[in-house]
């Protein structure tokens, strides 16, 4: 019961702020030197020294100058409209599917972790569901939906459907009871407790669940992209790949990769805010 | 305002009468834990009693009973001529009987004047303007407690969060308070300011108030009457009547009346704390 209390009340201990935030910096530091580092490993395997399988990829200077490029040489480019087509089509299907699977997800994994009937009819059907990879879904999905478009979304939906879930119910069962006594004791009701006590208490967790889902819902976006659409950043890279032109299949990786990082950051921020009350840790009387 | 204590003081209500009360884990017919038997008390409005024993001598039982968390199988638990608990009269805690808990219950998502309105809000009350004003003056009385009130718990020592749960209890103007060891986690200057602290709002805001508490010492110092319960099955072994003037403080500690009446109760106490270690219960953090 501490346990959960102390991860409720959050990091007690994170009264010493200086080091923290000195700690934050040289992090940041260390970020960019070991993004530096690895540009350069690239560099000189693929452009200089030229070895094994690096012989065929493109260097990052290569990659990066094609990227800038006002007229590029295999069509993609910051400055081609069908670029920001693909992107688009991406974001537009991540956002969806994860918008989708926070509306189903947390609530079905709010209910599940408050109440036992809920998690008993529904609990063993996740559990076998949750481990079929996403890709092997993709088969049917195209069968089954309407559009592949439909099946692409469903797809990404469902592997972030899955981790919010399971996130969301752990942080259910994390609230200390006391705090449902003590609701009660002040006069409660049952839906009161569920948005007084269930919901702010088991948020981290669900942050942590959206997070999560975020990340898992480019991964089998960029997967079923690649199989289903006829846009998006995964079919870019797939059909780059069709076509051998390796440094849009570079520029379509790393833009998927900054795309997951930029929407992962806007929940982590989201997150941030809302349990506000766990990082405020104690600053004295 | 400050009328809040006059005014809540000059209610005759909180009359408790414990009859004839017990309560059995688990099933009777398998020999289950006898956790209170025959256990009979009646409390005048605005007593203060302790109950004190050692772990596992029923007295969290008879306070979870009192609370409405658990329902017992003999016996009943009428307050002001109504009955609450019983074995056909379904458990239900409610504002008007508010439990402070041991390991303390302050929402650490919500800022403390939330927490401390949250109980009050919901019962019918006056404009919440008044309640709020009423709320600041309750925590500025519990040691400036006001000036922290837009902090989130997590912010504020344990002993300002007790404090504030306190408060937040009396905030619904309950006609019983229940306090479950609540300063049990404490070192000792922290306990004895919050001994002088439950004294002197004991003074202004006069409640019924059942204490429970493994510390005879704590139990004398702060009560009417101490009740010392036995160990499984869990009796009522002895009532003492603790007649120290108020207002009292912790400097009654010294006086010759309270070492002799410690003295007189200790062995009490102490041959039941020895009971217990013999049959091997394990406290219970």
């Amino acid at each position: 019961m501490s346990e959960a209390i102390t991860a409720l009340t959050g990091a007690r201990s994170g009264a010493a702020r200086h080091p923290f935030t000195s700690r934050r910096l040289g992090e940041g530091l260390q970020g960019v030197l070991g993004l530096f580092g690895f540009l350069l490993l690239w560099y000189l395997l693929s452009s200089v020294w030229g070895l094994g399988p690096f012989r065929r990829l493109p260097g990052p200077l290569e990659v990066f100058g094609e990227w800038i490029s006002f007229a590029p040489v295999y069509g993609i480019s910051l400055f081609t409209a069908d670029y920001y087509a693909h992107i688009g089509a991406s974001l537009w299907r991540a956002w969806l599917a994860f918008l989708l699977a926070v509306a189903t997800g947390v609530p079905l994994g709010l209910l599940m972790g408050w109440r036992k009937t809920v998690q008993d009819y529904a609990g063993g059907l996740i559990g076998l569901l949750r481990p079929i990879p996403p890709l092997a879904w993709v088969p049917l999905a195209i069968l089954l939906l309407p559009t592949n478009e439909a099946a692409v979304i469903f797809v990404t939906f469902l592997v972030a459907f899955f981790a919010m879930v399971v996130n969301t119910i752990m942080g259910v069962r994390a609230i200390d009871k006391d705090y449902f006594r003590a609701a009660r004791c002040l006069g409660a009701s049952e839906w009161e407790v569920l948005r007084d006590v269930v919901l702010p208490g088991a948020l981290p967790s669900i942050f942590t669940g959206l997070q999560v889902g975020m990340g898992a819902a480019w991964f089998s976006l960029a997967a079923g992209e690649m199989v289903a659409a006829q846009h998006g950043l995964g079919f870019l890279i797939w059909e780059a790949y069709n076509l051998i032109q390796y440094p849009t299949i570079v520029i379509g990786m790393a833009t998927l990769g900054l795309l997951g990082y930029i929407s992962s950051a806007l929940i982590r921020a989201l997150g941030a805010w809302l349990t506000r009350w766990r990082s405020q840790a104690i600053a004295g009387g | 305002m400050a009328e809040i204590g006059a005014e809540i003081g000059t209610k005759a209500r909180g009359s408790v009468s414990i009859e004839n009360l017990g309560k059995v884990y688990g099933a009777v017919e398998k020999a289950g834990v006898v956790a209170l038997d025959h256990c009979s008390l009646a409390i005048a409005p605005n007593e203060f009693i302790a109950l004190v024993g050692p772990s596992g001598c029923g007295k969290s039982t008879l306070a979870n009973i009192l609370a409405g968390f658990d329902q017992p199988n003999t016996g009943s638990v009428s307050l002001d001529g109504q009955i609450i608990a019983s074995p056909s009269v379904l458990a239900k805690p409610g504002p008007d009987r508010v439990m402070v808990f041991q390991h303390g219950a302050l929402f650490p998502w919500m800022t403390i004047l939330d927490n401390v309105l949250y109980g009050a809000t919901r019962s019918a009350a006056p404009h919440s303007d008044d309640l709020r004003a009423s709320a600041l003056d309750l925590l500025r009385r519990s040691g400036g407690l006001n000036r922290v009130a837009a902090r989130f718990p997590g912010q504020v020592s344990s002993g300002m969060q007790r404090r504030i749960e306190i408060v937040r209890a009396l905030m619904t103007d309950p006609a019983i308070l229940i306090l479950d060891e609540p300063f049990r986690a404490m070192d000792s200057i922290a306990k004895s300011r919050m001994h002088n602290h439950v004294l002197a709002l004991h003074e202004s805001v006069p409640k019924t108030t059942v204490f429970i508490t493994h510390d005879l010492q704590e139990a004398l110092l702060l009560a009417d009457r101490v009740v010392v319960m036995t160990t499984r099955p869990g009796r009522i072994k002895q009532i003492v009547e603790v007649d120290l003037p108020r207002p009292r403080t912790t400097e009654v500690l010294a006086s010759e009346k309270f070492l002799a009446l410690k003295a007189a109760t200790h062995q009490a106490v102490h041959d039941e704390a020895l009971k217990a270690f013999e049959a091997g219960e394990k406290e219970r953090a």
